[in-house]
């Protein structure tokens, strides 16, 4: 092969990796990115079925209902409500009047399915506008200032 | 003494810098320390070749490249670095001049020279009428993390711990001393007390059955009666609330001061007044008998007390502001009483009244980051 | 007055980073030596005064000098003297004090092992590494002094975040530091090279120790915080893709691809302009690491810190050096002389595949990390971007590279014969279709976990098939034989069946069983193989915590095998609730459980784990540490020996 011919082919098969890579991230991108709302966000939209979400708010006070591991209970931004459901250990922090986001997908029912739940303070992290909505209501202590 | 350590400090940053550009030595140039490089690297080849490291084709290889790149840094034009004798002396001088004096303008921003170290050990150590009550409070904390079998410091410390808003300690050294000194219903009944207060005035059941043992003890103990009685109330027993509370109330002397404690908490629970279900921490808890139970009340009477000082700071401050311990005096007490929009507006009136001291605003600043009341 | 020396220090410090930058950067402009010469000097005093200030800054806080508002917030006189030492990096101010710490570590590692390297190339480089320190000195001074000082100094501090109370703590950032940070030496030198003019096979020799330096730090740091969020975080995972664990991986990718296009530089003077982007890129990365912590635009466990002026102040910071890096090379690059060809057939080419698969993920993770801060700002919708889009766009990158990689190292430089390779490789790949067959067999789906663990066979066996076939092929003692081998090529092998082992760990995690149960005590559970049950339950207090902890009883077959106390904790200064994992190493595999509420009949709710082969993963990261350390050592690339013998390239070895 040519000088020219060599360097040609390096840089097709470099267009090729990289076309390659941002066909995955764009397919990646549209399938797998979770929306963040707030319960009344959530009445605002509409949602496709089956689609994953991640809720913020508060453990509404008094909801909680536990059955074994099933436990139920309702998201609150203090002006809409949100029903959750959820298999599963609680994090430490769990508690009612406590921030809490949940991941999972809406039932048509309007109910939610969570498959994981996130306390406030939990280890994994807590989007920042639910913390700066908490901090608003006075209820986030912070960890630090 | 300070200032001398500063100076040789300065000194010696000066000097890491005078010392290369006095020096007059000699300078190596790109080509040479390229002719350097491989005329190494081709000796290093010949080494692993005889060292049996390379095979010989890989080493011709090797070799042949190495030699063309020691051809061509040869071939490059000569770069060799000057040695001027006046440009050394320009960078000297602006060394001497630049580095004191963006060190220490920076310094006498950001620094406080005046202030000396401060280890915790030397300063529980220094003599005690200079510290405050705090200090105290440090001294016998150190005490008891040393000498933690020392109820009787359990049961000075608590109170204070309870007063400056630190609970869960207040309730740790309450029980301590229940622990160490033994049961009595005034112990049982302020460890009760103190739980109660951490969950906001909420009767817990740990809260309850301490009170519940205080009455085992002593069946007229009056702290554990009334706050018994507030935990029916909250448990929505009001018939039995008011039983109780009747009870305390006839067993009262008549000059005590928390019948009327008492008498509110029944208007409300009969319905009299506006129906205030729950706020004993708050309301003025009944005054027992005994002295050291007083003490052990946050609440009330203590609180009173000390929002008339800070008022009467406040005015002393408001006619004469110049006066920088008063203010941070000041600010300090409101953020002791959880009063956050005044201890910062006291902050913003120290600013105003202190404005032409730059140290004080100073210390009026870092107090109220300290305490998180900054503006 | 040990507290005001370090202050003053630092305001030294920042002093001679200033000269640092400016007289040498003249001296080089004006060819003058004497100016050139100040670099060194300069770079070691700036090092020792940080020093300084540092030792001050943690003198103060074993002491409890609660006259220091750094102190106040983050220790307790009461808290163990191991925390009160790593309390100091703990936090904000502190952890970018021991930030600079480390960038002025490395100018003044340039300073001592650099004799070999030409006085304008050196003087340039530590100039831009002056440049970079005084940066972060004024960011310290202005936004985030350590040494600002209160008086009256209250009694007590506030004590350090309990999560952060961890031995895992006190060693993992300043290891991950001198990975950040470490690449800041390579950044200098490609800024030196851009402005000098200059980039040859010499360069490259210059910069690959560093590079690996920093590379092994990292990869250390990594391994240790991904372990240490294992332990603590009482959910069984080790990575979160998290954005502040992203902020460590992307350095890590671009540095792993510098690491091996400084090679191909090194060797055959090709891929010069990539090389230099790398070197630049994989630094930059740091630095939007250290912006996405440190900003506060992200809350996370690790953002100790949040403070808008801060943020802006780090961000003028990035956007000057990397805007400023990628402008000089955007002017400079062009005019570059260009490096040698090769055939796509060969070592260089494989190592381009390398490179290009590597920048992939790097991309990968960059935006997946920025997509959504970005989509935020720009539109207020709220997404969160996940582990389902990282493993499908990373998947499909990381199993094609694993499989080229033992190819790589069978291909010769300059021309190469695929098929000859291939060959030489049949051995390592039906030993892993064997096991791949074996580990369906054993432990049946998911196909991905059984694809990805014959690759990971074959990337074990593959890369030592060469050193193998080498040593076998030669006819003098084995013992000269194996002395025959560089101690590089030993590196590559080691590393890359290191990558190996922690891909192995990576797919068993798909065998790995998960239950979630409400035990009752005496009563037994079953985990995968093994069975648990716990003993009693009761309540114990800790010096700053009070806790619950099961004692649970591991089994296998009716044989005890170990006892574990998973807790649950509380930390009354901060009211804080914490899990603490029981967790007991059998074989390569863990038996993890965490415990939650407990019920009123005396049960209690547990997440119990069975993962096997989990320990690889950190294991695989160690033998790649260790691997980068071998090739450190080679005779060839050691750093301190530079001086004396400045080193040669060897054609044969194996990076």
């Amino acid at each position: 092969m040519t000088r020219k011919g060599k360097r040609l082919t390096l840089i097709i098969g470099a267009l090729a990796a990289l076309g390659l890579a941002a066909g995955l991230m764009l397919f990646a991108l549209r399938d797998n990115i979770v929306f963040f709302y707030t319960p009344s966000e959530l009445t605002t939209k509409t949602i496709p079925p089956g689609a994953r979400l991640r809720i913020g708010g508060l453990v509404k006070e008094g909801s909680v209902v536990k059955n074994g591991k099933d436990v139920a209970f309702a998201v609150t931004d203090r002006t809409k409500d949100l029903n959750v459901s959820y298999t599963g250990l609680l994090p430490d922090l769990f508690r009612e009047g406590q921030g809490v986001v949940v991941d999972g997908v809406l039932n048509p029912d309007g109910a939610f399915r969570a498959d994981s739940v996130l306390a406030k303070h939990d280890e994994r992290y807590m989007p920042k506008d639910v913390a700066d909505k908490l901090k608003a209501q006075g209820v986030w202590q912070g960890e630090k200032k | 003494m300070i200032w001398i350590v500063f100076a040789l400090m300065t000194g010696a940053a000066v000097m890491a810098v005078l010392a290369p550009l006095a020096s007059r030595r000699g300078t190596s140039d790109d080509k040479v320390a390229d002719i350097a490089f491989f005329e190494a690297q081709i000796a290093e080849i010949d080494r692993d070749r005889a060292e049996g490291r390379l095979d010989a084709s890989d080493a011709e290889t090797a070799r042949t490249e190495a030699a063309r790149r020691l051809l061509r840094a040869g071939a490059a034009p000569q770069a060799t670095a000057t040695l001027s004798r006046k440009t050394p002396l320009i960078a000297a001088l602006a060394a001497i001049l630049f580095i004191p004096a963006l060190a220490l303008s920076l310094y006498f921003r950001l620094g406080a020279a005046e202030l000396p170290d401060m280890p915790l050990a030397a300063r529980l150590d220094a003599q005690p009428e200079r510290t405050d009550l705090a200090g105290a409070v440090a001294r016998i904390e150190q005490h008891l993390h040393e000498h933690p079998d020392d109820g009787r410091g359990w049961e000075v410390v608590a109170p204070f711990f309870l007063r400056t808003g630190r609970g869960e300690d207040a309730i740790h050294a309450y029980a301590e001393a229940l622990r160490l000194l033994g049961a009595t219903a005034e112990r049982h009944a302020a460890l009760g007390e103190a739980r109660m207060i951490v969950a906001d005035g909420k009767v817990t059941p740990a809260a309850k059955q301490d009170f519940e043992a205080a009455t085992a003890l002593d069946p007229a103990n009056v702290m554990a009666r009334y706050y018994l009685a507030i935990a029916a109330a909250q448990a929505g027993q009001k018939e039995k609330a008011i039983e109780q509370f009747e009870r305390l109330a006839a067993d009262a002397p008549p000059d005590a001061a928390w019948l009327d404690a008492v008498k509110a908490q029944l208007a409300t629970l009969r319905g009299e007044a506006a129906p205030v279900a729950t706020a004993p921490a708050t309301s003025n808890p009944p005054d027992s008998e005994q002295g050291r139970a007083i003490a052990a009340m946050p609440a009330g009477e203590q609180q009173k007390m000390i929002r008339t000082m800070v008022a009467r700071l406040a005015d002393r401050l408001a006619k004469n502001g110049d006066d920088v311990e008063g203010w941070l005096k000041l600010i300090r007490a409101y953020s002791v009483l959880a009063d956050t929009e005044k201890a910062k507006q006291a902050v913003g009136d120290a600013h105003k009244a202190l404005a032409t001291n730059k140290g004080d605003i100073a210390r009026i600043d870092a107090l109220a980051k300290e305490l998180g009341v900054g503006g | 007055m040990i507290v005001e020396t370090g202050h003053y220090a630092l305001v030294l410090a920042l002093a001679l980073a200033l000269v640092q930058f400016a007289i040498p950067f003249v001296g080089a402009r004006l060819n003058d030596a004497a100016l050139m010469r100040v670099a060194r000097p300069a770079a070691i005093a700036q090092f020792a005064f940080i020093a300084l200030a540092y030792g001050a800054l943690t003198y103060a806080h074993v002491v409890s000098d609660f006259s220091l508002v750094n102190v106040i917030e983050n220790s307790h006189s009461l808290k163990p003297f191991i925390y009160k030492i790593s309390g100091v990096w703990g936090n904000h101010e502190g952890s970018m004090l021991l930030w600079v710490l480390v960038l002025s570590l490395c100018g003044a590692l340039i300073a001592l092992f650099s004799a070999a390297i030409p006085d304008r190339l050196r003087a340039d480089a530590l100039a831009v590494q002056g440049l970079i320190g005084a940066a972060f000195l004024l960011f310290i001074l202005l936004t985030s002094n350590p040494f600002a000082r209160v008086s009256p100094a209250p009694w007590e501090g506030r004590d350090l975040n309990p999560i952060l109370q961890d031995p895992g703590l006190a060693i993992h950032p300043p290891l991950l530091y001198l990975g950040y940070v470490g690449f800041s030496i390579v950044f200098s030198f490609a800024a030196a090279a851009l402005i000098g003019g200059r980039i040859d096979a010499a360069w490259a020799r210059v910069v690959r120790p560093w590079t690996l330096f920093a590379w092994i730090a990292l990869t250390l740091g990594i391994a240790m915080g991904s372990y240490w969020a294992y332990y603590t975080l009482g959910w069984g995972g080790f990575w979160f893709w998290d954005p502040v664990e992203n902020a460590s991986l992307m350095p890590w990718l671009a540095g792993t691809a510098l690491l091996h296009s400084a090679a191909v530089m090194e060797k055959r003077e090709a891929l010069k302009i990539w090389t230099i982007f790398l070197s630049i890129l994989a630094f930059s990365l740091s630095l939007l690491g250290t912006f996405l912590v440190r900003s506060g635009v992200l809350t996370s466990v690790h953002a100790f810190a949040s403070d808008p002026e801060r943020g802006v102040f780090i961000l003028a910071i990035l956007v000057f050096f990397i805007g400023g890096a990628l402008a000089l090379f955007a002017i400079r690059a062009g005019a570059l002389p260009t490096g040698g060809l090769f055939a796509p057939i060969s070592r260089e080419g494989a190592l381009v595949l390398n490179n290009l698969l590597l920048s992939a993920s790097c991309a990968t993770v960059v935006i997946g990390t920025l997509y959504p801060l970005a989509l935020e700002a720009l539109t207020g919708e709220k997404i969160s971007v996940g582990a389902p889009f990282f493993n499908t766009v990373l998947i499909p990158i990381a199993l094609p590279l694993a499989a080229l990689m033992p190819i790589g190292q069978m291909l010769p430089w300059k021309r190469g014969d695929l098929v000859a390779a291939l060959q030489r490789l049949r051995i390592a790949f039906v030993l892993g279709v064997l096991a791949a067959a074996g580990f369906a067999a054993a432990f049946g789906t998911p196909f991905l976990s059984v694809v990805t663990a014959g690759i990971a066979i074959y990337l074990i066996i593959g890369g030592f098939s060469d050193i193998a076939q080498r040593i076998a092929l030669r006819t003098t003692s084995l013992w000269s034989r194996l002395r025959g081998v560089p101690l590089s090529a030993w590196g590559t092998s080691i590393a890359h069946a290191g990558m190996g082992l922690t891909l192995l760990g990576l797919a068993a995690t798909g065998w790995g069983v998960e239950t979630i149960v409400e035990m009752k005590p005496q009563q037994s559970y079953d985990v995968g193989p093994y069975q648990l049950s716990i003993t009693a339950i009761t309540p114990r207090n800790g010096p700053n915590y009070s806790e619950i902890y099961a004692e649970m009883e591991v089994r296998k077959n009716g044989v005890t095998l170990a006892h574990i106390e998973p807790a649950k904790r509380f930390y009354q200064a901060r009211k804080m609730a914490r899990s603490e994992a029981g967790i007991v190493t059998h074989g390569l595999g863990q038996i993890y459980a965490a415990i939650g509420d407990s019920h009123p009949d005396g049960a209690i709710d547990a997440r119990l784990y069975y993962k096997p082969l989990v320990t690889l993963i950190w294991i695989g990261a160690l033998v790649m540490a260790f691997g980068g350390a071998c090739s450190l050592a080679d005779r060839r690339l050691r750093i301190g020996v530079a001086r004396r013998t400045p080193a040669t390239a060897l054609p044969e070895a194996a990076e």
